[in-house]
C-alpha cells in the first residue's frame, strides 16, 4: 500500500467508500507464505500419525458403527458362501491346467504351478476365468515392498503377473493381474496419501475387505511410510521374451518410483498408471489387499464396476495337484 | 495464484459401497491439509506476529484437526467452520497461556510468494509486514474479525458459525474492524 493511499481521496470519498476500498485492498493481499519445507514436513508427520491412528484398535472400533458392523457382516456371509460354491464348483477341475505354465524371466524357463508357487511364497490367487476369456501369459516379476530403515537381506518373493486375453476379438482389451507379497502388518493400502489425476476413484469391498477401484489412465497414487522396487534390474518390466518362442511378457501398465526429496525415514513412493498402447481409450483398474496379497487387476473401462467386481470376488487360491 | 475460494472437493464414488464415506484416513486428511493449509496459516499469520509461532499453532491447528477428523459430522457445519473453530481455540488457549499480545514487527525472514518477481516479493512484503503492525495496534476482537474475513478468507455466516455469534453482528462487527483498521493507515500516512 503506497504513501498517500487514502489521502488522496480522503476528502472526495465518504468513510464507507474508503473502508470499502480497504477491504478490496485486503482481499487481494497475497497470502503469508509458509516454508515449503515447513509445508512439507508438517504434512509428513500429520499423515504419518494417521496411518498410525488406523492401526489402533480404538480407531477401527469408532469406525465400525453398528449399522456398519451389520453390513459387514451380511457382506462377509455373502462373500464366504460365494467361496464354499467356488471351491464346491471347482474342486475337481483342474485349474492348475489351464495355467500350465509360468514364465520366469530371471531364468528364462517356464515353471510349472507348483514351481511358480513355491518361487512366489504363496498360493497361486487367481479368478475364475471367465468363459470368454483364455490366459495369454502368465510370468514372474521382481517387485518388493520394503520399509524404511529395513536393511535386512532382500526377500526372495517374486510377484506374478497374469494376462487374460478375450477369445474373440483383437479389439478388446485384456484383463491384467498383478499380485504382489505384502509384509505383515504393512496395511498397504492404509498408506495412501494421495490420487491424482484419475477420472474417478473410490472404495469398494472385496472379499470382506476394503479395496479401491480407478477409472483412468492418467493416475498416480502416493504411499507414505513404505517403498516398492525392482529385486533386480532383469525384472518383467524389462519385457524380455522367452528363447525361441513368440510369447512375450506383458509389461505391466504400472509405473513404480519414489517421491523425490521424501524424508528418507518416511519415504514416498508412489504407483502411476501407464497409459500403454493397448489402454488408450481407458482402464479401470481395482485393488486389494488380502492374506498378504495386493492384487491389481486392470480391465476394460467399459467393464461396469459390477463386473469388475464380479471378477475380484471370483479370486481364490488355486487347486494345485502336488 | 492463492486461491481463496478453494473447498473440499469430496471424491463421489460411482456406487455406494459399505465403505462410501471412509476412505483411508490418510487420504482424506491428505486433501484437507492440502486444500486449506495456505488459508490456515494465512489465518494464524494475521493474529501473530513471528513466523516460528505461526508455524508452531499452524502445526498445533493440525493435529488437533486429525484427532477429531474421523468425528467431524458436516451436519452440524461446513469442515471450513470447523477447522476454523479449532485454529480459533489454538489461538485462544495459545494467547491465555502466554498472556501477551503479539510482537508489534514481523520476523525479518519474511515468505512471500515465490511466484513472484524479487522486487514485486519486497513490495509485497513490505505490505504485509505494514498490515501486521497495524493489526497488531488493534484489540483482540477486532484483529480477530480481520484474521477470519481476509486472513482465512470466511463468509461472515462461517465467522458466526466460528465465534458463536449471529451474523447480523459479525457482519457489523467486521464493518467497524475495517474502518478501525483504515484509520490506522490514514493515521500513518498523515502522520
Amino acid at each position: 500500500m503506497g504513501n498517500n493511499f487514502f489521502n488522496n481521496n480522503q476528502n472526495q470519498n465518504s468513510e464507507t467508500e474508503r473502508d470499502e476500498k480497504l477491504a478490496r485492498y485486503l482481499e487481494q493481499l497475497p497470502p503469508f507464505s509458509a516454508r515449503p519445507q515447513f509445508q512439507t514436513d508438517l504434512k509428513t508427520r500429520i499423515l504419518t500419525q494417521a496411518v498410525e491412528m488406523q492401526k489402533t484398535p480404538a480407531r477401527r472400533q469408532s469406525f465400525f458403527t453398528s449399522r456398519r458392523l451389520a453390513m459387514v457382516a451380511v457382506a462377509i456371509v455373502l462373500a464366504v458362501a460365494a467361496l464354499v460354491v467356488t471351491i464346491v464348483i471347482t474342486r475337481d477341475t483342474p485349474e492348475a491346467q489351464v495355467f500350465s505354465q509360468v514364465y520366469d524371466p530371471e531364468t528364462q524357463s517356464y515353471l510349472s504351478p507348483q514351481q511358480a508357487q513355491q518361487n512366489l511364497g504363496f498360493s497361486l490367487y487367481l479368478p475364475k476365468l471367465p468363459s470368454d476369456y483364455k490366459v495369454e501369459s502368465a510370468a514372474l516379476g521382481s517387485d518388493i515392498f520394503q520399509e524404511p530403515n529395513n536393511s535386512a537381506n532382500p526377500s526372495n518373493e517374486r510377484t506374478l503377473q497374469v494376462s487374460l486375453e478375450p477369445k474373440n476379438g483383437a479389439q478388446a482389451t485384456p484383463i491384467e493381474i498383478y499380485e504382489v507379497h505384502i509384509p505383515q502388518g504393512f496395511d498397504i493400502l492404509q498408506r495412501i496419501q494421495s490420487v491424482q489425476g484419475a477420472q474417478s476413484y473410490g472404495n469398494v469391498e472385496i472379499q470382506g475387505q476394503r479395496g479401491y477401484f480407478i477409472r483412468g489412465t492418467n493416475w498416480r497414487m502416493t504411499f507414505l511410510g513404505a517403498m516398492l522396487r525392482r529385486r533386480n534390474p532383469g525384472g518383467v518390466g524389462n519385457r524380455p521374451t522367452a528363447p525361441g518362442n513368440t510369447q512375450m511378457v506383458r509389461q505391466v501398465p504400472f509405473g513404480f518410483g519414489r517421491v523425490p526429496q521424501s524424508d528418507p525415514r518416511n519415504p514416498q513412493f508412489f504407483l502411476q498408471f501407464l497409459p500403454l498402447q493397448r489402454w488408450t481409450n481407458g482402464a479401470t483398474t481395482l485393488m486389494w489387499e488380502k492374506n498378504g496379497i495386493l492384487t491389481v487387476i486392470v480391465t476394460n473401462p467399459n467393464t461396469n464396476q459390477n463386473q469388475v467386481q464380479q471378477l475380484a470376488d471370483s479370486f481364490h487360491e488355486l487347486n494345485i495337484n502336488k | 495464484m492463492f486461491n481463496r475460494k478453494a473447498s473440499l472437493n469430496l471424491i463421489q464414488p460411482d456406487v455406494a459401497t459399505p465403505f462410501q464415506q471412509a476412505q483411508s484416513l490418510p487420504l482424506s486428511f491428505a486433501q484437507l491439509y492440502d486444500t486449506y493449509f495456505t488459508r490456515v496459516y494465512n489465518y494464524v499469520s494475521y493474529r501473530v506476529a513471528n513466523r516460528e509461532e505461526a508455524e508452531d499453532l499452524t502445526s498445533v491447528t493440525f493435529e488437533k484437526a486429525l484427532q477429531g477428523f474421523t468425528k467431524f459430522d458436516e451436519r452440524k457445519g461446513s469442515i471450513e467452520s470447523w477447522l476454523f473453530t479449532i485454529a480459533h481455540n489454538v489461538l485462544v488457549n495459545y494467547y491465555r497461556s502466554r498472556q501477551r499480545r503479539p510482537q508489534t514487527q514481523l520476523d525479518e525472514n519474511l515468505e512471500s510468494d515465490d511466484r513472484q518477481q524479487p522486487g514485486e516479493r519486497f513490495l509485497r512484503a513490505e505490505e504485509l509486514q505494514q498490515l501486521s503492525r497495524y493489526l497488531a495496534k488493534l484489540s483482540d476482537r477486532d484483529r480477530e474479525l480481520i484474521a477470519l474475513r481476509f486472513g482465512a478468507n470466511l463468509s461472515h455466516k462461517q465467522i458466526a458459525d466460528t465465534l458463536k455469534m449471529r451474523e447480523g453482528s459479525v457482519t457489523t462487527a467486521i464493518s467497524r474492524a475495517v474502518s478501525r483498521l483504515r484509520r490506522l493507515f490514514e493515521a500513518e500516512e498523515n502522520g
